[in-house]
């Protein structure tokens, strides 16, 4: 090696101030990222299905079921398949006209999957957190 | 420099990794599992079993949940009076003669929820002097109360009208006092013990068992046994109504324990909530638990009515009449059987105790007893319970950790000399 280059790397600064600053910059940026998103997006607990922004069913996320969803006309037997499996929930098929639909997997509160042209959105809900003091049992 | 720079980022990823492992993991702290009611119990009438637990560990909250789950549809696969696969639908509808002395032997060993239920049967038959009978199946049959009626009426094909005077007509032709005989349960339906198989028999070809009035109860408590299996810190269910409760006190933390305040019960109005249903969520009083079980029997739901009087859908075992009727008969050759309600009867009990099973039947117990019998009853047993009458008295026999609230109803009533909640003597 070159005894200039080595000269000039031993008389150099270890670690240069920008250097800190830009790591800690990135590191501050990475945990904000992953707080945000941890408190924004709570673990879902059950599903509500919604047709024109009203509610058409809930269930629950972790039990595995197919639910057929009637849209439209009950003559017209046009139907949306909302599967849950495995904690997620997707919409698996559907035979309306115009099969626009936002297809994937989602598990996390408020996700949404939405359905056109019947504006129907399956929604991942989270229970709220728990508490000691729950609510009173009405009994008789 | 560029070497520094790719060092701290890649150290920086390596962070960001480890915090996107571990930040969004669940919480040591409570987690909470509310699942949507479940039909349980029923085939064309359902009861629901409704769970809420809190627990530290997501996996043992759902598996407590499908293990109580699979636990209450065995029971209902084994004591169903309506499907056709239910040990106790084939002993209803078993009716082939084979020997002199039984119609009937079944070997219920193989059944693993028969036998308790029986062998309780059998005690609370006795501690009751009769009032709790698992055999009177014939006589709901007679009043249009069994499962297939009751449906057939949600359904329109059967008045309540009609099926009052169908019961009407057997009272008046004598059909109701044969049906009377039938039910003497340890007259017509034995259990046996041989080499350690146990039998149960049918002493009468038309005996039949009914589990309904204990089954629910049974249920709460396999069901708060699972909680505790798993180790939940918190749990209620709510069975059609039947209300169990547990807290593991043990695994909670000093902080927790300060916290946790218990469950906190309201006993509702009695009043018929078809008929008025904004009244339904009017609580008359409320107690606070931890660990036990509410039961509420009453006259105000699932009844019929002709002709401005009730049918209760708790029937008296001893006079095969629903509760709260009275029957004059004729007075006078050609007179006809006249019916009213009894004013002063009760029309609410609900029984608090650790055993949910022994609250759902002592609810219906102490509701035929009466106030005073009643009051009686729970005393000589040492048992708790609130009792309300038609005539707007009250009762609370034994402990309660009374909490009244500014709704609260029971100002409206009097309390029974000696039985007033302690909250409401100052």
């Amino acid at each position: 090696m070159n005894i200039r280059k080595i000269a000039t790397i031993k008389s150099s600064k270890p670690v240069a101030w920008a250097d800190i600053i830009l790591a800690a910059v990135m590191t501050a940026l990475i945990i904000m990222l992953l707080l945000y998103s941890c408190s924004t997006q709570k673990a879902g607990t059950s599903v509500e299905i919604y047709i024109n922004n009203s509610l058409y069913g809930s269930y629950d996320l972790m039990t595995d079921q197919r639910i057929t969803v009637s849209v439209g006309k009950p003559e017209d037997g046009l139907n949306v398949i909302v599967v849950i499996s495995g904690g997620y929930v997707e919409v698996e098929e559907s035979n309306t006209p115009k099969r626009i639909c936002e297809f994937g997997k989602i598990n996390k509160s408020p996700q949404q999957l939405i359905c056109l042209p019947h504006n129907l959105v399956v929604m991942v809900v989270s229970e709220a957190p728990p508490s000691l003091n729950p609510d009173d049992i009405v009994v008789g | 420099m560029k070497k520094l720079i790719s060092i701290a980022l890649i150290l920086i990823v390596l962070l960001g990794s480890a915090m996107g492992l571990t930040a969004c993991k669940p919480k040591a702290g409570l987690r909470q599992y509310a699942p949507p009611a479940t039909a349980v119990f029923g085939e064309m009438r359902t009861i629901s079993a409704k769970v809420y637990m809190i627990g530290r560990d997501d996996d043992k909250l759902k598996t407590a949940y499908n293990e109580m789950i699979s636990e209450l549809k065995a029971i209902d696969a084994e004591v169903s009076t309506v499907k056709e696969s239910s040990f106790i639908y084939q002993f209803n509808h078993a009716s082939g003669k084979e020997t002199d002395e039984s119609y009937t032997k079944f070997y219920i060993d193989e059944y693993r929820h028969v036998l308790p239920l029986i062998t309780r049967a059998y005690e609370f038959y006795e501690e009751s002097s009769w009032l709790f009978n698992p055999a009177i199946y014939p006589l709901m049959e007679l009043w249009n109360l069994d499962a297939d009626s009751l449906y057939n009426i949600d359904l329109g094909r059967l008045s309540e009208a009609d099926a009052v005077k169908e019961a009407h007509d057997a009272i008046s032709d004598g059909t109701l006092q044969e049906t009377l005989a039938l039910t003497k349960f340890d007259e017509v339906i034995t259990l046996t013990e041989d080499n350690g198989r146990h039998y149960l028999t049918k002493l009468n070809p038309d005996a039949m068992l009914d589990f309904g009035g204990q089954a629910k109860g049974y249920g709460a408590n396999l069901a708060m046994a699972i909680a505790d299996k798993y180790d939940i810190l918190i749990a209620n269910i709510d069975i059609g109504g039947n209300i169990a409760t547990f807290t593991n006190t043990e695994l909670l933390t000093d902080k927790e324990r300060a916290e946790w305040s218990g469950f906190n019960i309201s006993v509702s109005k009695p009043c018929p909530k078809i008929a008025n249903p904004s009244q339904s969520t009017e609580t008359v009083v409320t107690f606070n638990v931890q660990s036990s079980s509410a039961v509420t029997s009453g006259d105000y739901q699932r009844r019929f009515t002709l002709d401005e009087i009730f049918y209760a859908h708790i029937l008296d075992p001893l006079t095969g009449y629903p509760l709260n009727l009275i029957v004059t008969p004729p007075q006078e050759d050609g007179g006809i059987y006249t019916y009213s309600n009894d004013p002063q009867g009760l029309t609410s009990v609900t029984i608090v105790d650790p055993d949910s099973e022994l609250a759902d039947v002592y609810a219906k117990i102490v509701i035929l007893l009466g106030m005073d019998k009643g009051i009686e009853f729970l005393e000589s047993t040492g048992k708790s319970g609130i009792l309300l009458s038609h005539d707007m008295r009250y009762a609370a026999v034994g402990e309660f950790d009374v909490q009244p609230r500014d709704n609260s109803l029971i100002k409206h009533y009097t309390a029974v000399k000696g039985y007033a909640f302690a909250a409401t003597e100052s």
